[in-house]
């Protein structure tokens, strides 16, 4: 999914379906068919519920990257 | 000097701190600690047996959950490296190792699970032996295979799993050694078993069955290992230059014991997670809690479960009276396969029986658990796509009568029993 500031996707591999993103941004994600993590079709980006979800997922599953610098903000890579 | 605190909570991992967040949510006043034996904030133990974490050297920034201010800023005392050796239950308060006493007004019993250790070997050859639970043991496993190539791992069930997964991953050679003659053999059936001996064969992993560790060779570190067939009672010695044992986990319960608090295998809670004793409740992998769905007491040790328990426990504390209902699942994607475990998993109990879906041929495969006519439970090898599906039949309690035999079929679609008429 993409926004005007941000690309966001799902790494369903490595997402457990544990739903702290789903409690912490419920206009952002939603649950597929296997209980994994989803971006909603009509989210609401709220950039810092955005941002706390990534942070607080255990498995490290939410990918952000800054549309403007490329740079992949959640995972870091350094 | 007696430090007191409205709401104190021994044990800072998923649970413990999901239950401090709850509570902060109502109360921001009331004094809460948090008390931990590890020296570490809240940190993920699914990333533990990630690749990242040891190509990362321990540091993926995915590890800590909880920046370190967040506990000041929420009026939370982290008392971390503290090790709990007595609770008093007449008096409210908990004595330290350190000498320290604290008082609660209302406490919480999140103490996790222990790994138990490796039997049959002599103190000096157990030393050199690994586990993976916690992170410091994960960066002793970290320092221990840096430029080391071949790994034995011990045991036949989760974590077992995930490490032969993760030293695949990390280009080890790796040797499973297992007890029993197929793996998971508690919860899987002989053709779930199947896939996982033919995942790890696939990968390149050498299998040894029926088997155990009769002796480590290498003084500081491990050079070989005599394996033990207990079969053929043949014995193989194998070069490894690190062991790596993963034979299940069980609850250190001796001082919640001697306060009187009720436990079997876990600490003993009704559908609120409250214990026999006033005031205490329990959450997480040391909870064995009455269970509404399955109507029986059960101990779940996963980090979903972990985490509801901590919410739920955590508004009880502050006043409300709410109660555990949820079907926890675990999915996770090991050695090429998605294997998922929904509800209750286990094969034990004469009112239980299991339902098969699907086949090894297939290549898709669930055992249901059945019991009353309703399903309570599954493991599920490459059919996650189902996952929701059961998850809602079981919460819905649904009940099979005339599908038992029609949702063998792997085409027979689930969802079908989900009308508005069943719900």
């Amino acid at each position: 999914m993409r926004t005007n500031k941000y690309t966001v996707r799902i790494d369903k591999e490595a997402c457990i379906g544990c739903g702290v993103c789903n409690e912490l941004a419920p206009k952002i994600f939603t649950s597929d068919n296997e209980m994994k993590s989803e971006l909603r079709q009509d989210a609401e980006i709220d950039e810092k519920l955005l941002l706390k979800a990534a942070e607080e997922c255990a498995s490290g599953a939410i990918v952000i990257i800054d549309n403007e610098t490329g740079e992949q903000l959640w995972p870091k890579n350094d | 000097m007696l430090t007191h605190y409205k709401y104190l909570i021994i044990g800072s991992g998923i649970a413990g701190t999901t239950a401090a967040d709850a509570i902060r949510q109502h109360d921001k006043k009331g004094t809460l600690a948090i008390l931990g034996n590890e020296p570490h904030r809240l940190y993920s133990r699914i990333v533990l047996s990630k690749p990242e974490f040891y190509e990362k050297s321990g540091a993926p920034n995915t590890l800590f959950l909880k920046d370190l201010g967040w506990y000041p800023r929420n009026g939370i005392d982290l008392l971390c490296g503290e090790t709990v050796i007595g609770l008093d239950v007449g008096d409210n308060r908990i004595s330290l190792a350190s000498g320290k006493i604290i008082g609660y007004e209302k406490l919480l019993l999140s103490i996790g699970v222990q790994p138990n250790p490796l039997p049959d070997l002599e103190p000096a050859e157990a030393r050199n032996i690994l586990y993976l639970h916690n992170l410091d043991q994960a960066n002793t496993i970290l320092e221990n295979i840096r430029g080391r190539e071949t790994v034995l791992v011990v045991g036949g069930g989760f974590i077992a799993i995930e490490l032969c997964d993760l030293l695949t991953k990390l280009d080890k050679k790796v040797i499973s050694v297992i007890s029993s003659p197929r793996y998971w053999r508690s919860t899987f059936d002989e053709t779930s078993s199947r896939f996982i001996k033919d995942a790890l064969t696939r990968n390149g992993i050498t299998i040894h069955t029926d088997s155990f560790i009769m002796q480590t060779k290498g003084k500081s570190k491990i050079e070989a290992a005599i394996i033990r067939n207990k079969q053929t009672g043949e014995e193989t010695t194998v070069p490894c230059t690190t062991v790596i044992a993963a034979i299940g986990t069980h609850c250190a319960l001796d001082w919640v014991k001697e306060a009187g608090i009720d436990c079997n295998i876990g600490i003993l809670t009704d559908e609120r997670l409250k214990t026999n004793v006033p005031n205490i409740w329990a959450a997480g992998d040391c909870a064995e809690y009455f269970d509404l769905i399955s109507g029986r007491h059960i101990k779940l040790a996963n980090w979903t479960n972990s985490r509801a328990h901590g919410k739920i426990a955590g508004v009880n504390m502050i006043g409300e009276s709410s109660s555990y209902r949820k079907t926890t699942f675990y999915s996770t994607e090991k050695l090429g396969l998605a294997i998922s475990f929904v509800g209750d998993t286990s094969r034990l109990g004469k009112d239980k029986r299991t339902i098969s879906r699907g086949s090894y041929e297939s290549h898709a495969y669930a055992e249901l658990r059945v019991r009353g006519g309703r399903i309570i439970g599954a493991t599920m090898i490459n059919m996650a796509n189902e996952l929701s599906s059961i998850v809602s039949l079981i919460e819905n309690e649904i009940p099979m009568g005339k599908h038992l035999k029609e949702i063998r079929d792997p085409h027979f679609d689930l969802k079908s029993l989900l009308t508005h008429e069943n719900k």
